[in-house]
């Protein structure tokens, strides 16, 4: 539930910066300035919010089986895989 | 029975249950049939699990570098920067990964080449994507 919150919470961030990005890019074209950078704090929330997304989405989809085959035997005794039951 | 499909469990003379998996590791031939001897270098992998470690690794990695092409897109890397940024943020993710598995990935993979060097290249495609994307959406448009 924590790694689904801290998604969302993520990539809303991402889309505020990048929607905030867009604007100062309309304002400075609109006042004529020339555009160098942007500024410092929308380039910070778009790090910080990228690195929320990635340790999100590892927690997320990086759910790992083991591969060894005895893995999931060791708790298996012989009489619950060797049960055959009879016909009638 | 309640085996699952990839392994078959056989009795050995000695009546320890040994199983035949399908994907054997080492060079030598199943040993559960006729030898009353258990071998000490066959390893046995259970190929579904392998299978889905490989996808689970695939789509941590695509959703990755897409998450990254935007971030490229909307602070407005260009040329050279932008694949410096792609390479970044693949050595976060295999960086990531092995924090998560650190103690235990012998369990998870054979070889940790695996994490970090096999799959390098596979979401640069879709990096650019998103990459030039964003960068229309923000900075163009």
């Amino acid at each position: 539930m924590g790694q689904k919150i801290l998604l969302i919470v993520g990539l809303l961030a991402l889309a505020h910066a990048g929607y905030s990005a867009a604007q100062h890019r309309v304002y400075v074209r609109l006042t004529e300035q020339r555009f160098e950078r942007l500024p410092t704090d929308i380039i910070v929330q778009t790090l910080i919010a990228f690195l929320a997304c990635c340790i999100g989405t590892v927690q997320f989809f990086g759910k790992f089986k083991p591969i060894l085959i005895t893995a999931e035997w060791q708790n298996k005794s012989w009489d619950t895989i060797g049960n055959r039951p009879s016909f009638m | 029975m309640s085996a699952s499909s990839e392994m078959q469990i056989r009795r050995t003379a000695t009546s320890r249950p040994t199983g035949a998996g399908s994907h054997l590791s080492s060079t030598g031939t199943p040993s559960s049939a006729s030898s009353h001897k258990r071998r000490h270098d066959a390893v046995l992998y259970s190929d579904a699990a392998v299978r889905f470690n490989e996808n689970s690794l695939e789509q941590c990695r695509t959703s990755v570098s897409a998450l990254s092409g935007c971030v490229a897109g909307i602070i407005g890397l260009t040329s050279y920067k932008g694949f410096l940024f792609y390479g970044f943020s693949m050595l976060l993710l295999s960086f990531l990964i092995f924090v998560v598995i650190r103690r235990e990935h012998r369990k998870f993979f054979t070889n940790l080449n695996h994490v970090f060097v096999n799959g390098f290249f596979n979401g640069l495609l879709t990096y650019v994507l998103f990459w030039t994307f964003l960068y229309g959406m923000v900075h163009v448009y």
